[in-house]
């Protein structure tokens, strides 16, 4: 599929002042949440000029591996201490809440749509994305990766050695059909065809890397300048090849 | 027998509470027989057969080869594999797409809960990836052609069967496994009952006393093809669009599903008044029924002819297996030529001007049947079947 990459971008969660994430704006958003806000802010605002309707042409993929895991954490030990279940935190915690999240505070009315495939979320986001544009689905996507473990649960994994959890990262890539990113001006970082090829073992036990990070190696690529394809190889065991 | 851009629902399979197969579920439907007890419906597990052994092998360890969901999951799959004829997936290279909002939250969430209860933070949490669920299932299938998991909150279901389209209609994949699964378990439980969305009575979908939902288990699983011999129905067209309007609520005027069914008849040259009847989501919570009721009346008209109905008072809400679930029952409406009645609904809220179909089935005397799903977050999905033309 030929593609146009038109935006990228990426935020440290930690790299947000505590203010903005404890602020009574934010008082219902995670940490995620924000983060994810604060870059998809900075993406629409670059596109709105240029595209009627962003809201309604944009589609979104979002790609994560465990969701909002602390808030699943939060929402047991929250009932521990006090007895309640919270409704904010329960619908904190589901996969596809920065999603949801992210449709509300921009009124997004296109495609969009959460998936997950453990340690290949991210590749799986990208694939999925392209997948929207191949079929004729949408002339814009927004490829979303988000994931984050709490500290205290790194020992709960037995092949643990995701990227450092106290720096958890938000990243997203838009791709654009060719002709529609011409037809609208976009600002084109990288055009050729993109591709995701796979050697997956079905090894239940794949758990070795357990975050999207794929998305934010995929930019780190682009930006480089480095040449594709780029590749991730697991113990061995399984690999991904970006090409584009 | 392939016809550009036809998809064909060539298998089905359905676990549920009220029925272990498409067809005793939707006979149940008909007789208004329920499994939901106490306003939630667990699927009984000692009566599943393991059927690893019909597959390419057996989980090798682990918990995982005992779970539930794999268990329901496979029951279903191998069912759909059955009615469409074995040899019609290959798993080397056909599609495999799941949709699940918990995947294999059995086999972690106690010794999560534990682990906070004694605050030693020792809980095993390796299947707690949502992805370990579609490793699973792969590994059991043999499984190596394309896959996804889908977890879209209650919309999954629908997104999982647009997307297994578009994978054939642009030729990735000759045929596609779809599949939804969903355990109930006290996340899902207690976050339910935190937003006050449960019924402890059995549901009433667009009545004016209607209290709110009731939550089930099930899988079901779809065989789709591009070809269309034996197959139950054609899906004309499967869409789904975001409505930005709550975490938790549709967007009231059904916006977002208004949108998603307008692309349906676009892309299908379906006109609206050729849609004898829709199998809407009907959860029978007050938001999701006033919107859906307001998308049909943006498509349909205030009068609308278009018979409606829900069947969650039999199965309850499954979640982001809802969609592939009840799709398997909208299909089957043209195997059985009857379609089901609102179950437990007695006087219809008069805020919904539908053609709520009450009391006894309809015979189906139409060729296309809508089926609509709603999800948190603002997703919203629709899948367009018509009847298969020999």
């Amino acid at each position: 599929m030929n593609l146009s990459l038109v935006h990228t971008a990426s935020i440290e969660v930690e790299s947000i002042d505590q203010h903005i994430l404890n602020s009574r704006e934010n008082r219902r958003a995670t940490p995620l949440m924000v983060a994810a806000k604060t870059i998809v802010s900075s993406a629409i605002n670059s596109l709105k000029d240029k595209i009627d309707h962003i809201e309604d042409e944009l589609a979104v993929v979002a790609g994560t591996t465990h969701g909002e895991l602390s808030q699943t954490l939060s929402f047991f030990k929250k009932f521990k201490e006090k007895g309640i279940y919270s409704p904010t935190i329960f619908q904190n915690s589901l996969h596809n809440s920065v999603l949801g999240l992210v449709s509300t505070e921009f009124n997004l009315g296109g495609i969009g749509m959460t998936i997950s495939h453990g340690i290949l979320s991210g590749e799986k986001c990208l694939e999925a994305s392209a997948d929207l544009i191949a079929a004729g689905r949408c002339n814009i996507v927004m490829a979303i990766c988000f994931d984050c473990i709490p500290r205290e649960l790194e020992s709960c994994f037995s092949n643990f050695s995701g990227s450092d959890p106290s720096r958890p990262t938000v990243s997203l890539a838009i791709f654009a059909l060719p002709e529609f990113a011409t037809q609208n001006g976009l600002e084109v970082q990288k055009m050729g065809v993109f591709s995701v090829e796979y050697n997956e073992e079905n090894k239940i036990s794949m758990t070795t890397r357990i975050d999207s990070s794929a998305l934010l190696d995929f930019i780190k690529t682009v930006d480089s300048g480095n040449s594709f394809p780029y590749e991730r190889e697991i113990e061995g065991r399984c690999y991904s090849r970006i090409y584009f | 027998m392939s016809e550009p851009n036809g998809i064909f629902i060539k298998g089905s399979g359905v676990i549920s509470t009220s029925g272990f197969s498409t067809e005793e579920l939707f006979l149940n439907c008909l007789k208004a027989k329920s499994g939901i007890v106490s306003g939630v419906g667990f699927v009984d597990g000692d009566h599943l057969a393991d059927l690893t052994h019909r597959f390419q092998k057996k989980l090798e360890s682990g918990s995982s080869a005992n779970s539930k969901i794999l268990k329901m999951s496979l029951n279903a799959i191998s069912q759909a594999l059955e009615t469409a004829g074995m040899d019609s997936f290959d798993p080397a290279c056909d599609g495999l797409i799941v949709a699940t909002t918990s995947g294999l939250i059995e086999n972690w969430e106690d010794s999560l809960i534990n682990s906070i209860a004694d605050q030693s933070m020792k809980a095993n949490l390796d299947d707690e990836p949502l992805g370990m669920y579609l490793f699973a299932l792969r590994e059991i299938l043999g499984h190596t052609g394309p896959s996804l998991l889908v977890t879209s909150a209650c919309a999954a279901g629908g997104q999982a069967i647009s997307i297994a389209g578009d994978w054939i209609r642009t030729g990735k994949v000759k045929n596609c496994l779809v599949v939804g699964a969903e355990v109930l378990c006290q996340l899902i439980l207690n976050g339910f009952r935190s937003l006050k969305l449960i019924s402890e009575d059995l549901c009433k979908p667009f009545d004016q006393n209607r209290s709110g939902i009731n939550l089930a288990e099930g899988a079901a699983a779809l065989l789709l093809s591009s070809n269309k011999v034996g197959a139950t129905a054609q899906i004309m067209a499967a869409d789904f669009f975001l409505d930005g309007y709550h975490m938790t609520s549709p967007e009231p005027n059904g916006e977002g599903l208004e949108k998603s069914i307008r692309a349906n008849l676009k892309y299908s040259k379906v006109s609206a008044s050729e849609v004898h009847y829709a199998h809407l989501h009907g959860t029978a919570s007050p938001a999701n029924d006033i919107s859906e009721s307001n998308a049909l009346k943006s498509i349909f008209g205030e009068e609308s002819l278009v018979f409606v109905s829900s069947t969650k008072a039999i199965h309850g809400h499954t979640l982001a297996a809802s969609g592939i679930l009840e799709t398997s029952l909208a299909a089957y409406c043209f195997v059985n030529g009857h379609f089901p009645q609102s179950a437990n609904t007695s006087v219809v809220d008069s805020k919904i001007t539908q053609n709520v179909v009450l009391n006894d089935p309809r015979p189906l005397n139409g060729d296309y049947i809508l089926k609509s799903t709603l999800g948190f977050g603002g997703m919203n999905s629709s899948v367009l079947l018509g009847r298969v033309r020999v």
